[in-house]
């Protein structure tokens, strides 16, 4: 399919309305003003308040972004994902950007369910400024939907997530993927421009609910295969991209194929903690 | 999926067909493409082609009737399309048309660009726009297609009977004639009622006749409110049609009937569908502030239909038309009671602005409420803002914890207008949400800071309309408290004297071109 990055600011950006309520966005002046080449809002700031970030509770779970009552801890699930050796290590660390409440899931159902594909934007500042502060060398790779639901919704959300972290960037993006990249002191590296996709999803035709629980949690029961791309991968790490994060299964069967075909290291990003 | 304009053998006119229905013996006019690149097409008569089964027939044409819908609204496959698609009982036309270089939504009619979105899409392959502002009844894209019947409409045999027996006043009478002849010659009529007058009853002869011809009636309001208080009331009076009442959360969408009350958002299900279209609370929001709502309406009437206009505050737009001449006005200048509108006084409560933030209301104020909680009276207390409201209300809660603030986003307003009306709130502070279409016998209404723009001339006339609506307690107090009167403030209380000054037992429908402009 012919892609062009299609969600990077045809929308939001010369109209300046907010994608959630849209009303219009009273720009807010101030120092930052005068710098040229903001990055372009696409919420107002009562909707951007509505969506809560994972960190402002007191802790989290330096794995996978679950708030916790002390900073700095391992929570629970996670103890027993690392104590499985099936399990162990495979996923190294998941981080979500916001928790999902009530708010959350409505925005979720609009996007997905609906079919809002526009929303992915309200991520997009936050997503990639995250992604390029600790991930600036690995590879956004999205978890793919099966072809049926797929054409269903008409577009895979993960999918809108990964273009966001790909070519063409503008120049500060540019800049600070060198930045970045400087401070780890690594070779310069960038996202590259053609959609590395890895993954595949099978039509799984036993719904996930007639299953036991212990009959899903088996990591033969994987929907997932890999694909090797034409021109090779240009990192051995990958960044996956998905909208939520609830029990880690999903994401973990999609890193056990990754890890199975020669990747090394395999992170996470998700929008929603569940 | 991709469409294409096709020519069937023994057809002179082209047909809109999908990819997958092609046969060979078609002749391609246009090749496969994006279902909005095709050009719209007139509709022809029907050709019969293929034989239908009966129990689908009469599925689809109770289904689709009078409507445009969605592939997956429909539940059929392709195959099963196929006959209607090849007789022209049902055709294709794209959702989202180009129109002077920007898209134009046919459902909503939206065609600025913020209300559009742009995503990759699967199906088409293509960067594909889709429409935002209808998305909530399915997301139309420019790969998606639109069914609509255009076959006869479903036979129907009802005995409509209107069972209202009551009576009617004078200028009721006479506006009732006025709505029986436009609905007959199919014109357009404005009918200015005060509030109380009895505009429902008024419309039922009218109704009972349109639906006896086998003709379609649509009463649509902006409201919510209104089509929950209307429904129950019209199912009560022809007790031989269901009343099919469409709102944001109605679970009966899909049931047919030739009797339909639906707020204007809903309209935009239908086209070409009514030969009478009723706008209720015509001046209402969101129905003036929404020029798609306005063609959402347009495109739901058939293209010679009767339309009635309802309200007692017409827009300034739509008094000049009856000026011009190009519609029709019926006035009722009176209650159906008989008894003249209460006027509403105004009551100066200093900075109240500076005295809510310290937690106190003005004298005044704290006063009436006072006052009208020892006399157990019902009273609305009308507020600018959600803000405003919430303070308000935590202040007075103090004088009785009853006392109970609703807003439009309020998940239990429902419950709270109905507790109100059972008496178990003394007080209701509320913004302009209820200001129309509620109607608790006996309450009085004050409106609290009424120099805020937001009580427009028609608001506070509204407002004041909330008082004395019952046989029993014609009349009430309506208190404007303010900081300055306004020009809307001035404007409403003229508004109300005059049409108490107008002669009761006059010829009150007055035809147009003597109306005095008032």
């Amino acid at each position: 399919m012919e892609k062009k990055n299609p969600l990077k600011g045809t929308l939001g950006l010369e109209q300046n309305n907010c994608l959630y309520c849209t009303e219009k966005i009273k720009k807010q002046t101030s120092w930052v003003t005068l710098f040229p080449a903001q990055p372009p809002e696409y919420v107002c700031q009562e909707c951007e308040q509505l969506l809560i970030p994972v960190s402002s509770g007191a802790g989290l779970c330096t794995l996978c972004s679950r708030s916790l009552p002390t900073a700095g801890d391992v929570c629970r699930d996670c103890k027993k994902w690392e104590e499985d050796p099936a399990w162990q290590g495979v996923l190294t660390c998941n981080h979500s950007l916001y928790v999902y409440n009530e708010h959350g899931q409505e925005v979720v159902a609009r996007w997905k369910y609906r079919g809002d594909a526009a929303i992915a934007l309200m991520f997009r500042n936050e997503l990639f400024r995250f992604f390029v502060t600790h991930y600036p060398d690995y590879i956004p790779v999205p978890i793919p939907l099966n072809e049926k639901r797929q054409y269903e919704r008409g577009f895979n959300q993960a999918e809108l997530l990964t273009d966001f972290l790909r070519p063409p960037f503008t120049g500060l993006e540019r800049l600070s993927f060198i930045f970045h990249n400087l401070r780890k002191k690594r070779p310069l590296f960038q996202p590259p421009a053609i959609p590395i996709l890895l993954l595949e999803r099978m039509y799984d035709n036993e719904k996930q609910s007639k299953k036991s629980r212990s009959e899903r949690f088996m990591a033969k029961d994987n929907p997932f295969r890999f694909i090797e791309p034409k021109n090779g991968i240009p990192s051995k790490k990958v960044v996956l991209l998905d909208d939520i994060y609830t029990t880690g299964l999903t994401l973990r069967k999609a890193a056990v194929e990754l890890k199975k075909n020669g990747i090394k290291e395999v992170r996470a990003i998700t929008v929603f903690r569940g | 999926m991709l469409f294409c304009h096709v020519l069937q053998p023994e057809d002179e006119h082209p047909l809109c067909l999908p990819q997958v229905l092609i046969e060979s013996t078609d002749v391609i006019q246009l090749a496969p493409t994006v279902v909005s690149n095709l050009p719209a097409l007139p509709f022809m008569k029907q050709t019969p082609r293929r034989l239908l089964t009966k129990t689908l027939y009469k599925k689809v044409q109770f289904h689709l009737f009078g409507k445009e819908l969605l592939f997956e609204e429909m539940a059929l496959t392709w195959e099963e399309w196929e006959p209607f698609l090849r007789s022209r009982l049902v055709t294709i036309r794209p959702g989202l048309q180009v129109e002077a270089g920007r898209y134009r939504c046919q459902r909503c009619h939206s065609n600025t660009p913020e209300k559009f979105g742009v995503f990759p899409c699967v199906r088409c392959g293509k960067e594909c726009t889709y429409c935002r502002h209808c998305l909530m009844m399915g997301r139309i894209t420019a790969c998606t297609p639109l069914f609509r019947w255009i076959g006869p409409p479903p036979p129907l045999e009802l005995k409509v009977q209107s069972t209202w027996e009551g009576v009617y006043s004078a200028g009721q009478e006479l506006a009732a004639a006025e709505i029986v002849s436009s609905v007959q010659s199919k014109t357009e009529l404005l009918v200015w009622a005060v509030c109380g007058a009895g505009k429902t009853e008024i419309l039922f002869p009218a109704i009972e006749q349109s639906l006896q011809k086998g003709e379609h009636v649509l009463i649509a309001t902006p409201r919510t409110d209104v089509v929950l208080e209307l429904a129950p009331r019209l199912s009560r009076s022809f007790p031989g049609i269901p009343v099919t009442a469409l709102h944001g959360k109605s679970d009966d969408k899909n049931s047919y009937s030739p009797f339909v009350v639906a707020t204007t958002h809903q309209t935009m299900r239908f086209t070409e569908a009514f030969d009478t279209v009723i706008v209720d609370e015509v001046d209402a929001f969101p129905y003036t502030a929404d020029e798609a709502l306005v063609q959402a309406v347009n495109k739901a009437k058939k293209q010679d239909a009767a339309v009635i206009y309802l309200t007692a505050t017409p827009t300034p737009e739509l008094i000049k038309r009856t000026q011009h001449k190009r519609l029709d006005l019926a006035k009722i200048p009176r209650r159906f009671h008989g008894h003249p509108l209460p006027v509403p006084r105004f009551k100066w409560c200093g900075p109240w602005r500076k005295r809510l933030k310290k937690e106190q209301l003005p004298a005044a104020v704290s006063k009436w409420c006072r006052t009208k909680i020892a006399e157990q009276t019902p009273v609305f207390l009308f507020v600018s803002s959600v803000a405003i409201m919430e303070k308000t209300t935590s202040i007075l809660q103090k004088l009785d914890p009853a006392i109970c603030g609703v807003h439009s986003a309020d998940k239990e307003r429902h419950e709270k207008v109905k507790a109100f009306r059972e008496g178990e709130i003394p007080i209701l502070i509320t913004t302009t949400i209820l200001e129309r279409g509620v109607t608790i016998p006996g309450a009085e209404a004050a409106v609290f800071g009424a120099e805020d723009s937001i009580f427009t001339e028609s608001a506070l006339v509204q407002i004041a309309g909330r008082v004395g609506r019952s046989h029993e307690q014609p009349d009430g107090e309506v208190l404007f408290f303010h900081f300055g009167k306004t020009k809307a403030m001035a404007a409403a209380h003229k508004h109300i004297k005059t049409m108490n000054a107008l002669p009761f037992l006059q010829k009150e429908v007055t035809p147009i071109g003597k109306e005095e402009s008032t």
